[in-house]
Order: structure tokens, then sequence, then C-alpha cells
């Protein structure tokens, strides 16, 4: 059992609480240490927040390692299903390791028009190399609102065994309609390892 | 002495507080003519994301900003690979859009890398950068690590510029430090300030 000593700190602030800090607060991290096929965030499964309590939420994801060799990190905001439709543009810086050389530019394969599916934040993520992985951050804002679409932007980091590649991005997601959980998995195979944590901007 | 007036509400929060903030300020640096700016305590497991915000960086001679990583306090040498791109626009209206800049890249380099490029960063009293980076997993002893900055300057132009910087630090051992530094003179004046995100 607890003793009073240990414990007398933990406690709830009051939305009228001051002087406590509370600019971003962490609502929920996963940490998977062995594979999974997908990381979910639910509002209101295991202590998730994901509705107006916050105008703006940040995910943060570190060293993310693959099953499979090269896919992509995919994201799936959605109101009730992962499915809802998304308008988004990317661009991306890439060094290559054997000739040195450096890529930076529109990486139109991965935008989407109208699409369901996941949208790819991370690409050729590698796991030929037991060192490789991704990392990096989502933005979502306006998740509770019921009149405006939603809007992501993010930047994230990969290595695979011939490449270190940043993907920045944003994206509208085409619906009006709450938008209550997100999904996160790869393009094929599962998560084998990684950390993700959901905060609450406040406003 | 401290009273007791002024001390009684000084306490930390027990682990399951609720309604704190999880943007910890773990050190803060105001450079003054420094060589460098070092945080070297602090980054481990306790948080798995780290994020740096630089302000108001003016530098003693026309240079850029960089940084670099150590896994032992003091050796900042770490191999890095990095990839960078530059937007400016000048006070006359000349644009240039987010132009890959292979010389400021890294393949497997040690060098300090440049995440404030700004053709240079001027000496004139309004000239600075301001920024921020992220650092990743730098306690992970599995994975090699990854950052990512943003900065915006005032360059020699003359006008402003911005800097996209990602890069992977080549090591599977725990980095535990950063260390800022202008590519050449010193930091004049400017405050460097460390947080971890809670987990």
């Amino acid at each position: 059992m607890a003793n009073y000593k240990d414990i007398k700190y933990n406690f709830t602030a009051s939305d009228d609480a001051s002087g406590v800090g509370g600019g971003w607060i962490l609502l929920k991290t996963q940490t998977i240490t062995s594979a999974v096929a997908a990381v979910d965030f639910i509002h209101g499964t295991g202590g998730v927040v994901l509705d107006n309590t916050y105008e703006s939420y940040l995910i943060v994801f570190c060293n993310v390692h693959p099953a499979n060799q090269k896919p992509e990190l995919l994201f799936h905001p959605g109101d009730g299903d992962f499915t809802d439709s998304k308008l988004s543009v990317q661009w991306i810086t890439r060094m290559t390791y054997g000739d040195g050389s450096v890529t930076v530019g529109v990486d139109d394969s991965n935008d989407l028009t109208n699409g369901t599916g996941g949208q790819p934040i991370c690409i050729n993520v590698g796991n030929g190399n037991s060192t490789d992985s991704c990392s990096g951050q989502v933005y979502m804002h306006g998740c509770g609102e019921t009149d405006q679409w939603k809007t992501y932007i993010y930047d994230t980091i990969s290595v695979t065994p011939d490449e270190m590649e940043s993907c920045h991005g944003g994206g509208n997601i085409q619906q009006t309609g709450a938008i209550d959980r997100f999904r996160i998995d790869f393009s094929a195979g599962n998560i084998e390892v990684g950390s993700f944590s959901l905060y609450g901007m406040v406003d | 002495m401290a009273t007791y007036k002024s001390i009684s509400k000084n306490f930390t929060f027990g682990a399951d507080f609720a309604g704190g903030d999880a943007l910890n300020k773990i050190a803060s640096a105001t450079a003054d003519g420094d060589s460098v700016i070092n945080f070297t305590s602090g980054i481990d497991s306790t948080y798995n994301a780290y994020y740096v915000i630089y302000n108001a960086v003016h530098p003693s001679a026309g240079s850029k900003l960089t940084c670099q990583f150590t896994i032992n306090g003091s050796d900042f040498n770490l191999a890095l690979a990095t990839a960078q791109c530059n937007g400016s626009n000048t006070e006359s209206g000349t644009a240039s859009n987010n132009n890959a800049d292979a010389s400021e890249d890294q393949n497997d380099g040690t060098a300090y890398q440049s995440i404030g490029y700004a053709d240079t960063i001027e000496t004139n009293a309004e000239s600075c950068c301001n920024g921020f980076l992220w650092l990743y997993g730098p306690s992970n002893t599995t994975f090699h690590k990854h950052f990512y900055s943003r900065t915006t300057a005032k360059d020699d132009a003359p006008g402003g510029a911005q800097t996209f910087t990602a890069g992977e630090i080549a090591t599977a051992s725990a980095v535990t430090g950063i260390s800022f530094a202008m590519s050449s003179g010193n930091i004049d004046s400017g405050t460097f300030c460390l947080y971890g995100l809670g987990k």
C-alpha cells in the first residue's frame, strides 16, 4: 500500500488551477517492446483524451523500428474509424550514403488526393540494420471542431541502410465531424519497437 | 535564510500528478562571448524526446550556428548524416526557396553541423538567429539517434533566411550532450533552453 509521503502530491489540477504549469499535457505514452500491427489512440480508451479539450495535439514518436525493410510509417486519423479522406502535400530531404548525394524536393508520390489510406509520414524506414528506425512528430489541429476540416503537420526522420531521409508535410482531414482517434502503422509488417506519446497543448 | 512563507509551496509533484506541464525545462544557458554552449547533463532516459529552443543568437563574426553531440560529455565529434535545405529572401526582394545545400551536409562527417545557415549571420546589431532542435531517443542503446532543427536568421544578403536540417547521429551508444557553436568566432549573446518531453 502506498504511504502518504509517496502520494501526497498526486492530484489532478482543476481547470481553473493556476501556477502549476500546464502548457503541454502528456495524455498517453505507448511503448512498444514486442511486435504489434498498429498503435491506436482512441478518445476515452486507456486514458486518451482526443476531443475539444485542446485545440492542438502533438504526437511524438521515437526510434520506431519495422519488421519489414523500407515500409512507410502511416498516420490514419479518423472519426469512428481510420478511413477519413485526406488532402496532403509532402517534401523531403535525403542523404544517400553511397555517393553522398542530397535530394531536396517535392515528393508527390506520397501526397494524398482525397485518399482514405494512411498518410505516409516516414518513408523507407529501414530494418536492414539493427540501428535503423524513424522518429518525428505530428501536430493535429482542431480535432474537436464540428464545422471545419482538420489539419495535420509532420516532420520526421528515418534511417535505412542506404540513406537518411526527412519528410515534411501537411494536410487536411476532409471531415467536419470531430476527430476522435488515430492509428499509426507500417505499410507492410509490424511495428517491432518504438515509443508514441500524445500531448494536448493548452489553449 | 529563506522564510517559511517563501518556500512553503516549493515541492515536486508526484509521479501520478495530472495537470502539470509535459514540457520540462532542464537547463538554460545565456551566451556571453562563449566559444561553445554545451548541455552535458540532463539528457538521459528520463525523457524520450528533447527540445532545444535558441533565441537571439548573435555571433562575434559572420558565421553560421552549428551543433554537435557527445556520448562521453566532452568529445563532440559523433558521425553525422545530414541533409539541409534553405530558403531566403533579400531586402531587395530576391527570393530563393527551399534549395538543397550540399555544402552544408555531412555524410559520416564528425564536424559541427550547421543548423542556422544564412550565408552568414551578420555581426551588426540587429542580426541574429532563432530556432529549435528536436533530439529523439538519445538514451536508446539500440538505434541510431535522429535530430531535426529549423532556424530563421538575418543574413548578409541582406535578408532573411530559413534552414531545415535533419540528421542521423550514427551511434548506438547513448547520446548524453549537445553543443552549440558558431562556425567561426564566438557566440556573443543568445539564450539556449533545453527541455524534456514527459513520457
